[in-house]
């Protein structure tokens, strides 16, 4: 029924509780994959049951554990995590026949091929979707909102193509964006490489896996013994880029573009430090879930829990973003940004 | 004997004459590949000898104009050998440095705090081993182990950087490159841009084209500034007054390395500027890019040029590449690095 995770599993943060249920996020370190709907932990038995009851955590073996309410159960889980498998092997498809080819073979004028690529691949995305879960809401970068009910506890975030000025320049690095959100809270997050074939996987309870293997993020005392990524320093305006370089200034080695391939370096222990601003939701959801399912973190500028309210009518805000694969230099760098 | 090349083949930059023919550099556009020791172009035969004439390189396809015997020094066995032997060194490196790629290895620190690692110094010796059995008589200038020769002159230098963008390879990002380059008399004739993780190789050899994993590939065009990507490492690696020159030409993109380079033979980048390159991390860059129809120079438009010898100082040279002459021009005029 379980299987023990190696020994390298770091344990995670625990978010503070926010007053809005729908949005509590709980996200522990448990170090085993869970396969059933009851878990052991220890000699302590969580039974998952759909009540409404209060959630507690506690890893200690010998405390009374009272019923925890995830409001889906891991058969759910794992099918979604198989849907998020077909939507990025759908997305790579479309992808990889535009990757490096040339202006001049597409018959759509006006339109470049990296819009092309975008539009054809989220598509393929949305018709799976709608196949496999026909209640679930999308919102999609190129398309927006979608949804057949009114009201929905399950929203899929979408950007099929992160990085499109790497995709228009032949660079390899761009990714696809896959988040499933559970009442606001990113349960599973797919970062996608269809060139590279590289796929790192973040799901609520598990260790994050790239191409199957577990994967965690590597230990970093401090700024000044770390490799920190951004994509481009004219993404910082005003304030943030005054704060942004107060952090720079103090790293080991600041290095260039990456998109979102920054962040699945982290996740992956290569990169310690990934700080950006102006993020949008479709393109910070996925990384959540990738992130913390290896040990890092991941918030605001601010210290606190990224979250955005996907609906029929919402705006798409933007964000700044820090992620971090050791909770020391994350604290380090949240020092020197010094972001109030 | 001869074969065509695809009609999308640029005509390369003339470069002018060096008053030292050692160091003549004479690039020329041939639309096809030289695979004999006479070459046909259009109806005139380029007659290849070891005699020190005058080199005279003309152009035209005009039938009718008289071709002087031109003189390279080397014949074009010796060059498909060298190609050979440049794929092995690629090959051997490639192979050393996948073994630690996005492994835990220790980093060192050099003088100038820029990061060393035991790939660099492992994939650096494979190379050599290689030269010193196949080409004994060669001069090898490595960027981890310097100038190794065993005569007092060479015509031949093989220079190598078996890691370019080594703080990519670091952090586990699969865009830093291999870089070999061999000169004769001084002028890069062979130029290999090597990704050994995503296997993709870019050669290129003088008066052929260049070739991406063997396929034949070209620039792309590009008329002015604002219709370029343009590419750069970092925005670190300038200072002071090439900082101040280089805002002026346009808002780059970031994070490649040589890479950048190898995309813009490949078209789909337009323009890639850069301050304080070393040595061995251009003079491959030279025959890969004049080989797919681009331009590579300095920031005052001059050939890049730098003697390796026994007691090379290793200077930083600033870079412009561009896939368009057009481009290249409104990058220059923009720059203006008097």
């Amino acid at each position: 029924m379980l299987s023990h995770s190696s020994s390298r599993f770091l344990s995670l943060n625990h978010h503070p509780r926010h007053p809005n249920p729908a949005i509590y996020s709980c996200s522990f370190s448990l170090p085993f994959r869970i396969s059933h709907s009851t878990l052991k932990f220890g000699a302590i038995d969580f039974k998952m049951s759909s009540t409404n009851s209060t959630v507690s955590c506690n890893g200690n073996s010998n405390v009374d554990i009272q019923t925890m309410d995830l409001g889906f159960d891991h058969l759910d889980l794992d099918r979604y995590v198989d849907v998020g498998n077909k939507l990025a092997d759908a997305a790579g498809e479309v992808i990889r026949k535009y990757f490096r080819k040339s202006f001049d073979i597409l018959d759509k004028e006006d339109l470049s091929p990296v819009t092309i690529a975008d539009q054809a691949a989220e598509e393929s995305m949305v018709k799976i979707l709608e196949e496999n879960f026909p209640s679930h809401a999308i919102f999609g970068e190129e398309s927006g909102w979608r949804c057949k009910e009114n009201f929905a506890d399950y929203v899929w975030v979408l950007d099929p193509i992160d990085g499109t000025k790497s995709f228009i320049t032949g660079k390899p690095l761009f990714g696809t964006l896959i988040a499933l959100l559970h009442k606001g809270r990113p349960i599973l997050g797919i970062i996608d490489q269809p060139v590279l074939r590289e796929r790192w996987i973040g799901i609520s309870g598990r260790r994050t896996t790239l191409n199957g293997q577990e994967i965690s993020t590597r230990s970093c005392p401090q700024l000044s013994k770390a490799y920190l990524y951004t994509t481009s320093p004219h993404l910082f305006s005003g304030d943030a880029e005054v704060a942004f370089a107060r952090v720079r200034n103090k790293v080991k080695v600041p290095l260039y573009g990456c998109d979102c391939y920054a962040y699945a370096l982290l996740a992956s222990g290569y990169v310690d430090l990934v700080i950006e601003s102006g993020l949008k939701p479709y393109d910070f959801l996925s990384l959540i879930p990738v992130i913390e399912g290896s040990g890092g973190v991941i918030t605001d500028w601010r210290g606190h829990q990224l979250h955005w309210e996907a609906s029929s009518n919402s705006d798409v805000a933007s964000f700044n973003v820090v992620a971090a694969g050791d909770k020391r230099v994350y604290q380090d760098a949240l020092d020197n940004l010094q972001w109030y």
